[in-house]
């Protein structure tokens, strides 16, 4: 059982991609993933209102494969971005929200952001934040009842590759989480991860269909840790963390 | 079989290594099918490159079946040029060259032109690291001036070693179109269906595998050439055969 905690669909310029759900279902069919936490691209760096309205059409076929983070650029949009969310979770069934930091102009830590934060947190869902380790440690002492996941356990070019400075984030604070989607298999990463800052952290992401997610999971399979380890990573610290919006 | 252009021996020093030991090497070099490994000393790269060339000698006379050398070596250090005695001790070797670790501007340092005309005549691969290994935090070099030494140097074998994605991959796709005498190592690839891309741009025969153990989990090198939807005499082609030919090994 595999849930992907970090997959993207839509058009992007930027990485150039052009990827739709037969693509991403396909690639999970064929690599073994059960579950896809799926956010639009769109929505990431161009509409957000365009884009979670693109990704609620394209996930309603597929209840029990595809969850939705609602995704924003930023959240400089007004009130009325709280509204959406509201709605999307409670009305459409969106598991998620996906914050995106791409400083100078695109920032995740300011103060616009913290009413999304606080509704996500009332809501009882996690935040997927593409972000450095030092965002999330101050989105997290603002938001204590958030649930942050650190996209790319800081293995991106913004946080600079310093997976450890995510870990010890993730070891000092109770509600900051790690997504191993990235390029980075950096020897004994995961290890460290699990050493540091608890196993129950730790949660499988695959950035597809960027990266390839067949060596995401060997990232995970191949690392030296037990059965149970692998198995809380794939699958089970995520259908935990999802179902605290039933309690 | 399995043939490895990346790997690391020694300390590194902005973490601490795990199965960083040649004997742990050997165990992940068996668990996961790689035969030999050309292997790059890490003091070489950080504080002396004789000493770290001379440690892996040491290794590769310990173990010739399972590696060899890459060596590196810089303009501004003592015993720079030992590298011809190195290579003809050694038989099949590679030279690396860590202009950023080592502070030089290639364009600008005649010993750098010296060993690479060196190695034009010897036949023996010059592999330039984009970045040591696939981590966001490393300073990486210019792929395009490796294309502006590829066309001064036609005789010499390039390879263009730890590029990721996007523009790093693009920069290396050009100036492999333009310069026949350049090759890619694969270590750094991490994108969705990338080796299929690859042998689809530059053919197999330009594809060389790398892991860069063990600074990178080694099992990921040899799974994402097995994975990929190309043939299976590309494959072997990428894992081993196209080293052989560059190298003269026979196994």
């Amino acid at each position: 059982m595999i849930t992907d905690c970090h997959v993207h669909i839509g058009k992007a310029a930027w990485c150039h991609i052009d990827a739709d759900m037969d693509l991403l279902i396909r690639t999970a069919d064929e690599v073994g993933v059960d579950r896809m936490m799926v956010t639009d691209f769109t929505a990431l760096t161009y509409d957000y209102e365009e884009g979670n309205e693109s990704l609620r059409r394209q996930i309603a076929p597929h209840p029990d494969r595809v969850l939705g983070y609602f995704t924003i650029t930023t959240g400089r949009f007004g009130d009325h971005m709280v509204e959406l969310l509201d709605r999307y979770v409670t009305e459409y069934g969106f598991r998620g929200l996906k914050i995106y930091s791409v400083p100078p102009l695109q920032i995740i830590d300011d103060p616009y952001m913290i009413p999304l934060l606080a509704k996500a947190a009332e809501l009882r869902i996690p935040i997927l934040a593409h972000s450095t380790a030092e965002e999330c440690e101050s989105l997290a002492r603002q938001v204590p009842d958030a649930m942050i996941i650190n996209a790319h356990m800081g293995c991106c070019p913004q946080a600079n590759g310093d997976w450890r400075r995510s870990i010890a984030a993730a070891k000092r604070f109770p509600n900051i989480y790690l997504d191993t989607a990235s390029s980075c298999f950096d020897n004994g990463m995961i290890e460290f991860a699990i050493e540091e800052a608890g196993v129950e952290k730790i949660l499988y992401g695959s950035d597809t269909p960027l990266l390839d997610p067949a060596l995401q999971i060997a990232k995970i399979t191949e690392s030296d840790i037990s059965r149970e380890e692998k198995e809380l990573i794939l699958h089970g610290n995520i259908d935990r963390l999802l179902k605290w919006r039933e309690t | 079989m399995i043939i490895d252009l990346n790997g690391y021996y020694g300390k590194w020093p902005y973490w601490p290594l795990r199965q960083s030991s040649v004997e742990a090497m050997l165990e992940k070099m068996d668990r996961y099918g790689i035969s030999r490994v050309f292997l790059c000393s890490l003091r070489s790269i950080f504080t002396d490159p004789q000493t770290g060339n001379t440690e892996i000698k040491e290794i590769v006379k310990r173990y010739p079946h399972r590696f060899s050398p890459a060596f590196t070596y810089s303009p501004f250090t003592p015993g720079r040029k030992r590298y011809v005695e190195d290579c003809e001790e050694a038989g099949a070797c590679l030279i690396k060259f860590f202009p950023r670790q080592h502070t030089y501007v290639s364009f600008e340092e005649p010993f750098i032109e010296e060993i690479l005309g060196f190695c034009g005549e010897k036949k023996i691969p010059a592999l330039i690291p984009y970045r040591i290994m696939m981590n966001w935090g490393l300073p990486m070099c210019n792929i395009q001036n490796i294309g502006r030494f590829a066309k001064s140097f036609p005789e010499t074998p390039f390879i263009v070693g730890s590029v990721n994605y996007l523009l790093e991959l693009q920069s290396t796709l050009d100036v492999m179109r333009r310069r026949k005498n350049v090759f890619v190592e694969t270590s750094g690839m991490m994108a969705f269906r990338e080796i299929e891309y690859m042998v689809r741009k530059v053919g197999a025969e330009r594809i060389l595998h790398g892991s860069a153990i063990p600074l990178q989990n080694p099992a990921i090198g040899p799974l994402k050439i097995h994975n990929a939807k190309i043939s299976d005499a590309d494959k072997e082609r990428i894992l081993f055969r196209n080293a052989q030919e560059l190298f003269n090994l026979s196994s």
